[in-house]
């Protein structure tokens, strides 16, 4: 065929190069902007307001989220708290320690007035990554500021 | 370049197949592309390993930024007409000034934050584009007085559809817990106990909190700048 360009054929050929590039440009734009845009997210069950039932503290391990990116745990009833942060060394490491020593524990997690939301997240997903079985999301008490205080923690 | 040119063979391809593909798929790609509507504000979500997939349609995701002004979305317009028509026989009102433009205009917007006794500062013109240019100043919480309207579209949400419409909170990495407690006792209140909470995919097994733990400033002012890094970045 490309030997016959000179003869009379009378097939006029389209160079189609820069359409397959535009085609292909769009194509590429449409594939990315679709797959792109699937946030994940947690799932968070809360128990109903009513009827709240107070835990024994020796049972459980309380996680508060602190300022500047810190996580107070106290384990059990009068224990000093222990501060930690967020990496898998830190807090990761508590979580597996108290669930191996007592896996019926429950995580109570007490965000505080200086934490962030990402403090929060960071937290329910250490509870997905430990698999602990119980754990609740608690409303930081004036008893909770107290002890805080007390310990000189934020 | 010499100016001798020898005899040259191009190859010439026939493209044309190849053009249908690219054309074919870039239609499919096209028609099912939706894209994400403009937002009022930006918000960099927190990382976490969640991976629940939420349904757009069916979710009133709750948008706090991090100055902590709160904004509403729904996914799909009938829910927004709907949840609109149900606010507006609630508290008419703040909706009396509304005009059939603006009703249709809000049907059309994905996200809001203004509170409605400014709905009709909002919504009462004739022009979309001056209603677009509009701000938003977040939906009260029930602070300085004002009453908690969250509470307001949760329950008309709730009456709306309690079986299907679900509940998620958009918070920014710097949103202080206290905005995000008060938003999540918001829908405690009218029983919503079960939200997502709307997070960034972690990338891999890139552990969070790799950050190297700051050289945390003791006895930092509450509410001190915390360094914006990502964790796990």
């Amino acid at each position: 065929m490309a030997e016959l360009n000179h003869s009379k054929s009378s097939k006029t050929r389209i160079d189609m190069t820069a359409m397959v590039d535009v085609a292909f440009l769009l194509l590429t734009f449409f594939i990315l902007t679709t797959t792109l845009a699937t946030p994940g997210s947690l799932e968070v069950n809360k128990p109903s307001s009513e009827g709240i039932t107070e835990v024994p503290c020796n049972n459980t391990l309380t996680l508060y989220a602190g300022a500047d990116d810190k996580v107070h745990c106290v384990l059990g009833c009068d224990t000093p708290p222990i501060t930690t942060d967020f990496s898998a060394d830190g807090i990761r490491r508590v979580i597996a320690e108290a669930l191996a020593a007592n896996p019926k524990l429950i995580i109570s997690i007490k965000p505080t007035e200086h934490s962030y939301f990402r403090n929060l997240v960071d937290l329910l997903d250490e509870m997905e990554i430990t698999n602990a079985p119980r754990f609740a999301l608690a409303h930081v008490t004036d008893e909770d500021k107290i002890f805080l205080a007390d310990n000189r923690l934020k | 370049m010499p100016k001798v040119k020898p005899k040259r063979h191009v190859p010439s391809i026939d493209m044309t197949a190849m053009v249908d593909v690219a054309f074919l798929l870039l239609t499919f790609f096209i028609m099912t592309t939706k894209f994400r509507a403009a937002e009022k504000v930006q918000v960099d979500t927190p990382y976490s390993t969640g991976d629940v997939k939420l349904k757009n349609d069916s979710t009133m995701v709750i948008t706090v930024n991090d100055d902590g002004r709160v904004f509403i979305s729904f996914g799909s317009p009938t829910v927004r007409g709907a949840i609109f028509d149900r606010m507006a026989m609630r508290h008419g009102a703040y909706f009396n000034r509304v005009t059939d433009k603006g009703r249709d205009f809000f049907s059309h917007t994905e996200q809001f934050g203004t509170s409605i006794s400014e709905f009709g500062k909002w919504l009462g013109g004739k022009d979309p584009l001056v209603m677009e240019d509009y701000t938003h100043n977040g939906i009260p919480l029930g602070d300085d007085g004002r009453p908690n309207e969250l509470l307001y579209w949760i329950t008309e949400v709730r009456q709306f559809d309690a079986k299907n419409m679900k509940f998620a909170i958009k918070g920014d990495r710097e949103t202080s817990m206290p905005t995000i407690e008060k938003v999540i006792h918001s829908l405690q209140e009218k029983k919503a106990n079960k939200f997502f909470l709307i997070t960034n995919m972690e990338a891999g097994a890139a552990p969070k909190g790799a950050e190297p733990s700051a050289p945390a400033a003791p006895a930092a002012a509450p509410g001190a700048p915390a360094d914006p890094k990502p964790p796990g970045m």
